[in-house]
């Protein structure tokens, strides 16, 4: 014969057993702000928390994020890991990255939006429960702010090199020039050939400086008197 | 008899010695029992947690409904923080995919052709005796329903939040389904 008393007792741990196991996703409180310079990135994390006795698939929804400012071009979250399995009793710290774009952005300019962490996939409703499907989550509001440029070494990187570059090539160009490698060789030809500068100021020059007459530069065709020509000729 | 002085002395003298040098090779494996006192602090830091958890119900069957019925929203879903020790803000939304596409606002039947728009489910904080609230949509919104912070003598705090359901007319006879999301932030 069964006594009341276990019957009862059973019951009672039946009930213990139904109401002790709930899943549990908690999150460290707190809502994730960041801080990012223009063209820069920012990452910190978020802590998701498993107090359930079993493992805990979730899945991160990321935000549209919105703005208010004029021009703003919405900076990239990413978040890793995006699914993810919180082993018993455990947490997790997902990790949130925003890279803050330059163009029209502004030091000042802020953009918000809902981060979601769910605990099971979503894609579609169970098939086989009729109704609703319950999905519990949790939510962190996730607000950024763009902060003025940061300068860096890597900003002075590219010019340096540029200007480098700049000063080898000219210094290269005037050594090049001092050994003469540039030098014109048509002049030297044309001086080794014994050709005489042309004009009536050279003639006079070169003149002057031998000390006898130069035979004034051939013209074209037939040109002065005959007997000049015939004295030419002589 | 000076000789057997400086012989005795210095035999003295080795034996002490050989009696040093055990004394201290044994001290270097034998360690000397002896009474130290260390004080040694303990700290702990307890982070300021929320969490959830619909233990209610998994879902939410709001039964048969006629095309242009409805019912009350009424249907209960209590959210529990069992585990916690901050209070945190309840959130809703509702439909299928990743809940963020215009086209996931919907319930959706056995035929995928079939669907009913989430709007026609509504929520609210408090029970109601007919079909009123705030129509469901596929983006997150707080329902400035807040979980109370759990507390060691009471650890457990929940709230409810109550839904219902209207079916538009000309709505085919189907089996529909969808996701209602649940979210707390703290």
């Amino acid at each position: 014969m069964i006594r009341p008393s276990l019957v009862v007792l059973s019951i009672f741990s039946f009930a213990l057993i139904l109401t002790v196991v709930p899943a549990q996703l908690g999150e460290v409180a707190g809502q994730p702000h960041f801080n990012v310079s223009l063209g820069g990135t920012n990452t910190i994390y978020v802590t998701m928390i498993n107090q359930a006795p079993y493992p805990l698939p979730i899945r991160v929804i990321l935000p549209q994020l919105i703005s208010k400012d004029v021009n703003a071009i919405t900076p990239t979250l990413k978040a890793y890991p995006m699914v993810a399995n919180i082993p018993p009793n455990s947490e997790l710290n997902i990790n949130l990255t925003v890279y803050m774009p330059e163009g029209t952005n502004k030091a000042g300019y802020t953009w918000s939006g809902i981060l979601q962490v769910v605990t099971e996939p979503n894609t579609t409703a169970n098939s086989g429960a009729t109704g609703a499907t319950i999905i519990e989550g949790v939510a962190k509001i996730v607000s950024i702010t763009a902060t003025a440029h940061v300068t860096t070494i890597y900003d002075y990187l590219a010019p340096a090199a540029i200007v480098i570059a700049v000063v080898a090539i000219a210094a290269g160009i005037l050594v090049a020039r001092r050994k003469g490698m540039f030098a014109k060789k048509a002049p030297k030809a044309i001086a080794t050939k014994g050709v005489a500068k042309k004009g009536k100021g050279a003639r006079r020059k070169r003149k002057a400086r031998k000390g006898r007459k130069e035979p004034a530069r051939a013209r074209r065709g037939r040109t002065g008197t005959r007997r000049a020509r015939r004295r030419r000729r002589r | 008899m000076y000789g057997r002085i400086v012989i005795g002395g210095l035999l003295t003298m080795a034996t002490l010695a050989f009696l040093l040098g055990a004394v201290m090779e044994l001290g270097s494996v034998v360690s000397f029992a002896g009474t130290t006192s260390n004080t040694v602090s303990g700290t702990v830091g307890v982070q300021k947690v929320c969490a959830i958890s619909t233990v209610s119900a998994t879902a939410i069957n709001f039964g048969s409904i006629f095309p242009g019925g409805n019912v009350n929203t009424a249907n209960a879903l209590t959210i529990t923080d069992s585990g916690g020790n901050a209070a945190s803000n309840i959130l809703v939304e509702g439909g299928l995919g990743n809940l963020l596409g215009s086209n996931n606002d919907i319930w959706v039947g056995t035929s995928a052709s079939n669907t009913i728009y989430i709007s026609n489910t509504l929520w609210s904080a408090a029970s109601q005796g007919s079909y009123t609230g705030t129509a469901l949509t596929n983006a997150l919104v707080d329902t400035a329903v807040v979980l109370p912070a759990p507390t060691q003598a009471s650890p457990s705090k929940s709230n409810t939040i109550y839904f219902g359901m209207g079916v538009p007319s000309g709505t085919p006879a189907d089996t529909y389904t969808t996701n209602i999301i649940v979210e707390t932030t703290c």
